[in-house]
């Protein structure tokens, strides 16, 4: 089964289960593959339709599964994109003279249709990291090497979209912004406008499409930065705290779009993105980098970086209404290694022989309080509170 | 309209819909339309009145300059919201070279409302006559003017003591004639370059004594007067009898040239008017505005130094502007400062040498330097550091580099040689390159602005990859 059908097999249970809002954006993001103007103008009609029309109505659902077999049809004779190598980078290091701060040596690699997540406090390098994958800044040491096509730097740098955190104000109303976006790649004038309808629908702005920049909140003028993104192609997309100012609703909302887009079995981009919402970020990345006063810390080993922090023990956060010593006094019975208390909550690493059931039965057998727990065993939380 | 006009760029051509240029064109034209009128009104002539001093023509200019202020903030404000070369959209390498003519071609329309003014009024004074009417007008009046009050061509010779020799004479065509004779007065000296087949010679007529030819002229003259609503208090006889005495035309009665009067005072005191001649004409009027006519026919309707005047404004208003939209505000600002601080530095240059070869050094220098500098950073594989002030000062001192050249050989070459003349007078002689290039300076300054654009041609591509570079 190809990367094409395994997503529309997702889609045909979205439609199973009348899960219509996601199916609509994915529909979108489907006809965005086509690259054909023909389905665009369908599904765009089909937008149109869905506004006057009611979930209750008869043959709604039959409308969703007719145009999902339209785009079925002409995306199965599409070429599958092969995921190719996008850059590498090799010891690379950026040391400042003005405060001292040092990133790096770094080492990492990104496919086509992966997210790369960089986590780490504040002052930690993450901005400094995407500054030197967009080329906005040159490396101390090491290199970068970009596997991809361009005609000078200039080029370069248009294919690599870099988001900062606070994005740049933009004037005037936001559809003219997409359209002119649009008609500098070349659209043709007949499909400008199409395109930009069915993007902005995509990323839920249709009803702000008049509004300017002033107008719109965080969440939506992150979305019109996704949205302006998707229409310049790039191969890299570089991202800065996009997750900063968003209620936990747009959060998901936001990273479930950028998987959408990173893995679009066609049009597959590489997304670097970093953030603090250490456990979202996670979910939705490939691969995570943390970093730690500069030094990068992989949780996994990789042809990059064979020296990966892994961890063999169980390491559980949880939090409990009892005591550090009654906690202590239960789990040191089964070889408990540390317990820390961590400002609300306590990490416990038990001995590898230990699972997380195991973790849980402990629990149950000894009725302690458990508010929250969570296995961080795998996961960079553990490389914050160590 | 602009909306539909707009939406429709907004898809098929970006930068124009960038530029806005379509309401910029628009505006451009309407105002000067606007100018056109102004002008075409302001031509008008009253031949019934005196010329005055004139201040229509500043007021124009200083409201030309207001309206193009206007227009370039508004403008601004409306071009700047969009950078596609900032936002690193995918540009062709030809695009900012297209943008910067844009620019150019916006600053050009935007500069010259005063050429329409110019233009209008110039048009509405030639729309009175044609320019051969003009001309046989203008030579009716001149020729007139031996006839009335005027100055003597040859001034005549003072004695030692300070008096005036009665006895001395001057010679016409073979032909002595005294001094105080109607032969030594050529009248009004128009603004016109005589063709001598349509300029008639009225001395010639009288040593001839053509009288009907003078008659004529006569009669021509006061029809013209008539034309305009002009009126003197003789008709042709009587001036025919009053001036016109052959062969010395030494005898005759002052006609003035207006109803002109003064006040007889005695001890001190205003006794009565009195009319300064017994008879008059009107020829003060009439030889005031056939003057601005005349000048008008004979100066083209934008003078070479407009032109030159209007296409340096522009480039370098459009390299002024664009080096905004090439790097940034912050860059834009301090270069701005710097070259004041560098006109400070030149200012105390040139109190100490006294010297433009200093001066023309200095500049050329500076240019050398920014360019160097802008270079070295664009191949070093160097962060963009200050590079930013060096692209703006060699932007904004390309317009001005090769005239700076031009001057600095100018001065090279300057030596100048006074040499008499067998007849007693000092020519002035320099070298032949100063004075080739003297002699080709408007052919100079129609090279400059090509090579100046084409130097951007090259300078934009270079400056988009620039724009790539990291930041310091």
């Amino acid at each position: 089964m190809t990367e094409f059908e395994k997503q529309f097999q997702e889609l045909q249970n979205f439609l199973k289960f009348d899960d219509y809002t996601i199916l609509t954006k994915r529909i979108i993001d489907l006809t965005l593959d086509t690259e054909e103007f023909s389905h665009y103008q369908t599904t765009f009609d089909f937008l149109n339709w869905l506004d006057g029309h009611d979930v209750k109505m008869e043959g709604y659902k039959e409308k969703f599964a007719q145009l999902l077999d339209g785009l079925h049809a002409t995306l199965s004779k599409k070429n599958i994109a092969e995921r190719k190598i996008l850059v590498e980078t090799r010891q690379l290091e950026k040391a400042y003279r003005s405060n001292g701060f040092s990133l790096g040596p770094v080492s990492m690699q990104l496919k086509q249709g992966e997210i790369l997540g960089l986590v780490g406090e504040n002052g930690n390098g993450k901005t400094t990291l995407l500054r030197l994958l967009c080329g906005e800044l040159y490396a101390t040491s090491g290199k970068i090497d970009y596997h991809f096509g361009f005609d000078d730097r200039y080029d370069l740098r248009s294919q690599l979209i870099y988001i900062p955190q606070r994005t740049d104000t933009w004037y005037g109303s936001m559809f003219d912004n997409l359209q002119f976006t649009a008609a500098s790649y070349g659209y043709k004038p007949a499909e400008n406008e199409l395109l930009v309808e069915l993007i902005i629908a995509r990323l839920g702005l249709r009803k702000f499409r008049n509004f300017e920049w002033k107008s719109l909140s965080s969440g939506y003028k992150m979305r019109f930065e996704l949205a302006r993104m998707m229409l310049r192609k790039p191969q890299i997309l570089l991202i800065d705290e996009p997750l900063a100012n968003l209620d936990i609703l747009a959060q998901q909302t936001v990273l479930e779009d950028f998987r959408s887009i990173a893995k679009s079995p066609f049009r597959p981009l590489g997304i670097v993105l970093s953030s603090q919402q250490l456990y979202e970020v996670e979910k939705t990345s490939d691969q995570v980098i943390f970093l730690k006063n500069g030094v990068q810390k992989n949780l996994h080993e990789t042809a990059q970086n064979p020296e990966a922090v892994s961890e063999k023990h169980l390491v559980v956060e949880f939090e409990s209404t009892l005591t550090q010593s009654d906690l202590a006094q239960i789990f040191e019975k089964f070889g408990m290694i540390s317990l820390q208390f961590n400002g609300g909550t306590y990490i416990i690493t038990l001995p590898e022989n230990i699972s997380v059931y195991g973790f849980m039965k402990i629990v149950i057998d000894h009725e302690v309080p458990m508010l929250y727990f969570r296995n961080i065993s795998n996961s960079t939380r553990r490389f914050f509170v160590s | 309209m602009f909306k539909k006009t707009q939406k429709y760029l907004l898809v098929n051509n970006p930068l124009l819909w960038n530029m806005k240029i379509v309401p910029a064109v628009c505006f451009a034209m309407v105002f000067h339309v606007v100018f056109f009128l102004i002008g075409y009104a302001n031509g008008k002539i009253d031949f019934t009145a005196e010329r005055d001093y004139d201040i229509t023509d500043g007021i124009v200019i200083f409201f030309s300059v207001l309206v193009t202020l206007l227009f370039f903030v508004i403008w601004f404000v409306f071009y700047f919201r969009n950078n596609a070369y900032k936002s690193f959209y995918h540009l062709r390498p030809n695009h900012l070279f297209k943008e910067w003519l844009l620019l150019l071609l916006v600053c050009l329309l935007n500069v010259s409302y005063s050429i329409s003014f110019v233009t209008g009024k110039t048009l509405r004074v030639r729309s009175y006559y044609s320019y051969e009417e003009t001309l046989r007008r203008c030579d009716i009046i001149d020729d007139a003017s031996t006839f009335i009050t005027s100055e003597y061509d040859y001034v005549r010779p003072v004695n030692e003591d300070g008096t005036f020799n009665p006895d001395s004479t001057f010679t016409y065509n073979k032909v002595r004639y005294p001094y105080n004779s109607l032969m030594n007065k050529s009248g009004e000296s128009f603004y016109i370059d005589w063709d001598d087949k349509k300029h008639t010679d009225i001395h010639l007529l009288m040593q001839k004594n053509d009288t009907a030819a003078v008659k004529k002229m006569m009669t021509d003259y006061l029809a013209i007067a008539h034309e305009h609503g002009l009126k003197g208090n003789v008709n042709v006889e009587k001036w025919f009898a009053l001036t016109y005495h052959y062969p010395e035309f030494t005898e005759y009665e002052l006609i003035g040239r207006g109803n002109e009067t003064e006040t007889i005072i005695e001890n001190g005191v205003a006794q009565a008017v009195k009319p300064t001649y017994k008879y008059f004409l009107p020829q003060e009027m009439l030889a005031d505005n056939y003057e601005i006519l005349a000048r008008n026919w004979i100066k083209p309707i934008i003078p070479d130094e407009s032109i030159y005047l209007i296409l340096y404004l522009s480039l370098g208003l459009s390299v002024f502007f664009f080096a905004f939209k090439a790097t940034n505000i912050r860059s834009w600002i301090i270069s701005i400062i710097g070259s004041g601080l560098l006109f400070v530095v030149m200012g105390i240059m040139a109190t100490i040498f006294r010297s433009e070869s200093v001066f023309l050094v200095y500049w050329l220098a500076l240019s050398a330097v920014f360019t160097t500098h802008f270079f070295v950073k664009l191949y070093g594989r160097q962060d963009k550091g200050f590079s930013g002030i060096s692209l703006n000062l060699m932007l904004w001192s390309l317009p001005a580099f090769l005239p700076l050249v031009y001057g600095l050989v100018m001065e090279i070459f300057d030596h100048v040689t006074y040499l008499k003349q067998p007849d007693g007078t000092t020519k002035i002689f320099n070298t032949p390159q100063h004075d080739w290039l003297e002699a080709n300076l408007g052919i100079f300054i129609f090279i400059n602005i090509l090579l100046v654009i084409a130097m951007m041609g090259f300078l934009t591509t270079q400056i988009r990859r620039w724009k790539a570079l990291a930041e310091n």
